[in-house]
């Protein structure tokens, strides 16, 4: 499918034309009754808002020093680290991630982003909801697309006695732009699945002993009456169950109350959380100890949280069922600012948990230069649409073609998820790409040799900041080793990142010129 | 209580209460200029007589020989073989929303509301005559309700709906004089005993249908030239004899009068108390809140039918007198109405001042747009040129629930559908293209500040709500807009927006964190009071 088929705006403001949209029609063709109906997978989005400083999450103990140049101020001693394979390490704090690691429950993807970082919060994040390029806006999410073409008169007929549940559930006040399709969202939002008075946008806050509150009574228990889902869903939640004790905190409750939701048997393949307050521009860590502070409070609370709800879901022997996969808008800035913080970035690590996931990480570690500029941000290795073809692939069960026309871009296939009658048979080795780039410095041109298998690669070139600045080329190479010039002429000294992607292997170089 | 005039200060508080109240949504601007006035002034300026509205528009039909696009039609005859009271009756309903899409600060077009529901005309009819009849509600919105019905007693329209055509001295029809007594003037009180319903008996509905009778209609479908429907009065079919009426009317009796006995009957009928009381007690509910304690009957209701008999019926006096009340600004009447559909859905197109886009559409988007915002409201139950009865729509009678009878499941997944629809990224198609949608972008620029994110919040909520919200709630509309980041990523990148107006992308991103900041203000319970 040709991806200009997509729905797409100039731009808002740029009103009010708008070609009218077939893409809805069109995946309806292509793709409807061919997802698997039996399926009682759950895909759980974890959404890390405010742009995660992936440096400190997972942090690369081979380059401990050049880090400890740039970032002195953020950086925990390395002896209180928690160290994984791969000269990796969690921080102390994310004890629940790195127990879910050791225990073969999490795949680590490093330097996960997409060609052309944008450094906007909302538009990064439109991007990665959407499933967009960088250079486009679309409006759609990438899993309601999925919903769209298989359900695409949602909500008119919904729910019925075939998806008497909601498709996709957010937690919080806000329906999930992922599950944004070409008319509707097909995601309900619920603050609490046992109390529905929530989804009238009230509060605890008692109504005045007035008109007003009687009037606002009135209307909030009719809109959640007027709820299709509402009922089924506090119905379900309630005979659920939880078989773990939770830490105390609100993102812990999300978990715990998805967690009741699955296990009543709601039929809801999807479902988002969030945990805010990503966006540590200043005190990410108290002065004078770095191992605690805003960033070790985050950590404290993904980790636990995840670790518990893996533990619940173990318990209810609901562990094969569910998939769950952090997202943030971006990484944040290699070199920390003054005020004890990091300041929004490119790349940073995803990670996939749950029983069926390929354990381990996938990824080099982000290299550190001695000298680092101001607006350099962790190179990009995996584009995040790689883990969401990936995803619809092996855990949605789409076939390739149905996934590229979901998506609107091609994709590559990660070792990321097995077993768990997972369909996977195509995984690609990793291998090392034996890149080698020379002279580095170099004052115009440089050239890069690397050796892959036959296939599709693609060479490309981007400043500090992700910002593309060329592609040198993208097609189907011979195996063997070969080698490529690289011109930076046309740039002023500085230094730049060279990508190189062969298959599910890929290289980040950091080139200077001088 | 009664009908004390407002003594607290003038603020944007009681001006706002004001403005939603007597009109749709809160047109920007329009606060601004009302909050700066004297409460007499602002409430004068909304009541002052306003020019009738221009005349509806053929939008899109090519076939009227007489009538070329964008032309008004009234006046224009019938033609044989082509019909063209399908497009004429598509242009009312145009044209009704067009009107209130233009008003600026007048109460006139609540007011026509008021009287499309209290002299209720169901279904079709031909387009002339319904325009007529509209017209005249237009006329007299806020002028003699006396004359008024009078004017209806022998509409065309009215004597169509209601058979007062059928209606002859050989054959009476009760229709209209029963309505015009149940209904349009004294209300029907309790049984009191056979036949007598407090203000009147069947006795006196058979006597005022004989009084009544001998008013014709002709031409209503004519297509002769020079024809045209009117209603006229045939001698030969009235009853000329007397009309005994019961004890409620003293005992009187109505004497011949021809062609001006109508005029009699409704001079007669509003002699009674009961007239005052009961169009009062309606508009009460129309413009404060339908529930109306023992003291608010004896001291508001009672104090406005003083007035609109000291003023020989006419409205005008009357709504000046509650818009300027202390009750009718007291905080318990701040907020407990729920929106009627045409509150809603007119109210958020002038909230949102659709007219950015709207005035520069075609003949045909516009007939589009203003199609679709009719359809919203009449989903919702509300259908302007057709409500259920003559007895207009239940929520204005029907206790114990009145407006809460707005809201049920289906309509209130039409409100919310229709809200969605106004906070997607594609808004509406209207043809070429074209899609319909609020500028909320442009629209923020009003609110002081916008780039806090605090104050772009109770600013819209100012706007939008007719009371403060809790802590909590402003706190998950926060999240709405920004979730999980501090309070300076929204000053940053709106901020970024402003000084770069011409970068889309960025302008994309924050217009969609603000599409997703206005579907939780509308998904709100408050949203749906006034």
């Amino acid at each position: 499918m040709n991806r200009r088929n997509f729905l797409r705006t100039g731009g808002a403001l740029s009103l009010p034309l708008i070609a009218s949209n077939p893409l809805s029609a069109h995946l309806a063709r292509t793709l409807r009754t061919m997802v698997n109906p039996d399926s009682d997978r759950v895909l759980v989005l974890v959404q890390l808002n405010g742009g995660n400083d992936g440096l400190s999450t997972l942090v690369p103990i081979d380059q401990f020093d050049n880090l400890m140049r740039v970032r002195q101020n953020l950086m925990i001693p390395q002896r209180s680290l928690l160290g994984i394979d791969n000269n990796l390490a969690f921080h102390p704090s994310a004890a629940g991630m790195h127990q879910l690691y050791q225990d073969g429950k999490m795949t680590a993807i490093q330097g996960v982003a997409y060609p052309d970082q944008n450094r906007s919060h909302f538009r990064s994040t439109d991007i990665w909801t959407s499933g967009s390029e960088a250079t486009e806006v679309v409006t759609s999410g990438w899993l309601g697309r999925n919903y769209e073409a298989n359900f695409p008169d949602f909500p008119n007929g919904f729910p019925n006695e075939e998806r008497p549940h909601p498709f996709a559930i957010a937690i919080g006040n806000q329906v999930s732009q992922t599950c944004q399709g070409i008319g509707a969202n097909y995601s309900m939002a619920i603050t609490d699945p046992f109390n529905l008075l929530t989804l009238a946008g009230g509060d605890d806050t008692p109504l005045p002993q007035d008109p007003y509150g009687d009037e606002l009574g009135f209307l909030r228990t009719s809109i959640v009456q007027a709820n299709a889902y509402g009922e089924v869903v506090q119905e379900l939640a309630e005979s659920g169950q939880s078989l773990v004790d939770y830490p105390a905190n609100r993102f812990a409750a999300q978990l715990k109350n998805v967690a009741y939701m699955i296990s009543g048997g709601l039929q809801t393949s999807v479902y988002i959380v969030n945990l805010g307050g990503f966006d540590t521009h200043a005190n990410q860590v108290v002065v004078g100890d770095p191992t605690t502070g805003t960033y070790a409070n985050l950590m404290q609370t993904l980790g636990e949280s995840l670790a518990a709800f893996q533990s619940d879901l173990e318990a209810q022997g609901l562990e094969k069922r569910v998939l769950s996969m952090t997202f943030s808008e971006f990484g944040r800035r290699i070199r920390s600012n003054d005020g004890f913080g990091s300041d929004h970035g490119t790349a940073a690590p995803l990670f996939l948990m749950g029983s069926c996931v390929k354990a381990g990480v996938l990824g080099e570690n982000a290299e550190i230069g001695e000298e680092v500029d101001n607006n350099e941000g962790v190179g990009l290795q995996y584009d995040f649409r790689d883990i969401y073809g990936t995803v619809f692939e092996e855990w949605f069960e789409l076939e390739p073609d149905q996934v590229r026309t979901v998506l609107g871009h091609d994709y590559i296939h990660l070792p990321i998820i097995e077993g768990c009658n997972s369909t996977s048979t195509n995984d690609e080795a990793i291998k090392d790409l034996q890149v080698k780039l020379w002279p580095n410095p170099t004052a115009n041109v440089a050239r890069i040799s690397f050796s892959i298998d036959a296939g599709r690669a693609e060479l490309s070139l981007s400043d500090v900041s992700g910002r593309l600045l060329q592609t040198v080329f993208s097609r189907t190479l011979s195996g063997g080793e070969h080698q490529f010039e690289l011109d930076l002429s046309r740039y002023p000294s500085g230094i730049y990142l060279v990508r190189l992607q062969a298959g599910a292997s890929v290289a980040s170089r950091r080139l200077v010129k001088v | 209580m009664g009908l004390a005039p407002y003594a607290g200060e003038w603020t944007a508080t009681q001006a706002a209460h004001l403005l939603r109240r007597t009109g749709f949504g809160l047109v920007p601007d329009e606060l601004e200029q009302l909050t700066g006035m004297e409460m007499a002034e602002a409430v004068d300026l909304l009541l002052a007589d306003q020019p009738l509205p221009d005349s509806p528009i053929n939008y899109n039909y090519l076939l009227d020989p007489n009538v070329p696009l964008g032309a008004p039609w009234s006046g224009q005859p019938l033609v044989a073989g082509i019909n063209v009271n399908g497009y004429r009756a598509q242009s009312l309903r145009s044209w009704i929303f067009d009107n209130i899409r233009t008003e600026r600060l007048s109460v006139r077009e609540r007011m026509a509301e008021f009287w499309a529901n209290h002299f209720a005309i169901a279904g079709g009819g031909q387009p002339q005559v319904r325009l007529d009849y509209h017209m005249l509600l237009e006329e007299f919105a806020m002028g003699n309700f006396r004359e008024l019905i009078k004017r209806i007693t022998i509409d065309k329209a009215m004597l169509v709906f209601l058979n007062g055509n059928q209606n002859s001295a050989n054959s009476p029809n009760e229709n209209y004089a029963r309505e015009v007594l149940e209904l349009f003037t004294l209300g029907k009180g309790p049984q009191i005993a056979e036949g007598d319903y407090t203000n009147y008996t069947e006795e006196d509905v058979r006597a005022l249908a004989r009084a009544l009778t001998g008013w014709r209609t002709r031409n209503l479908y004519n297509t002769a030239p020079g024809t045209f429907p009117e209603a006229y009065f045939d001698a030969r079919r009235h009853d000329t004899t007397d009309k005994q009426l019961s004890y409620h009317f003293n005992n009187d009796v109505i004497t011949n009068g021809d062609e001006e006995e109508y005029k009699n009957v409704i001079d007669r009928i509003f002699q009674q108390p009961a007239v005052a009381r009961y169009i009062c007690r309606k508009l009460y509910r129309h413009f404060v809140y339908y529930k109306i304690s023992e003291q608010e009957e004896s001291e508001v209701v009672e104090a406005m039918a003083q007035i609109l008999e000291d003023n020989d019926f006419e409205i005008k006096p009357v709504l000046r007198a509650l818009f300027m009340s202390q009750h009718f600004y007291d905080v318990d009447n701040q907020g407990p109405m729920i929106k009627n559909p045409f509150q809603l859905v007119a109210g958020l197109m002038r909230t949102f001042n659709h007219d950015y886009q709207i005035d520069d559409f075609d003949l045909e988007q516009e007939r589009r747009m203003l199609v679709y915002y009719y359809s919203r409201a009449a989903l919702m139950d509300m259908d302007y040129f057709d409500p259920p009865s003559v007895a207009g729509w239940e929520a204005y009678y029907q206790a114990p629930g009145y407006s809460r009878i707005w809201i049920n499941s289906s309509t209130l997944q039409e409100r919310t559908r229709f809200t969605q629809t106004m906070t997607s990224a594609n808004g509406i198609g209207v043809g070429n293209g074209v899609r319909a949608k609020f500028d909320y972008l442009g629209w923020i620029k009003q609110i002081p500040s916008a780039t806090d994110p605090n104050k772009l919040i109770t600013g819209i909520m100012e706007r939008l709500l007719p009371r403060a919200l809790s802590d909590g709630q402003l706190a998950n509309l926060k999240e709405a807009l920004i979730p999980g980041l501090p309070d300076f990523e929204w000053t940053v990148e709106y901020g970024d927006h402003i000084a770069n107006p011409n970068d889309d992308d960025l302008a994309a991103s924050v217009e969609a964190k603000l599409r997703d900041l206005f579907r939780a203000f509308f998904s709100l319970a408050e949203f749906q009071l006034v």
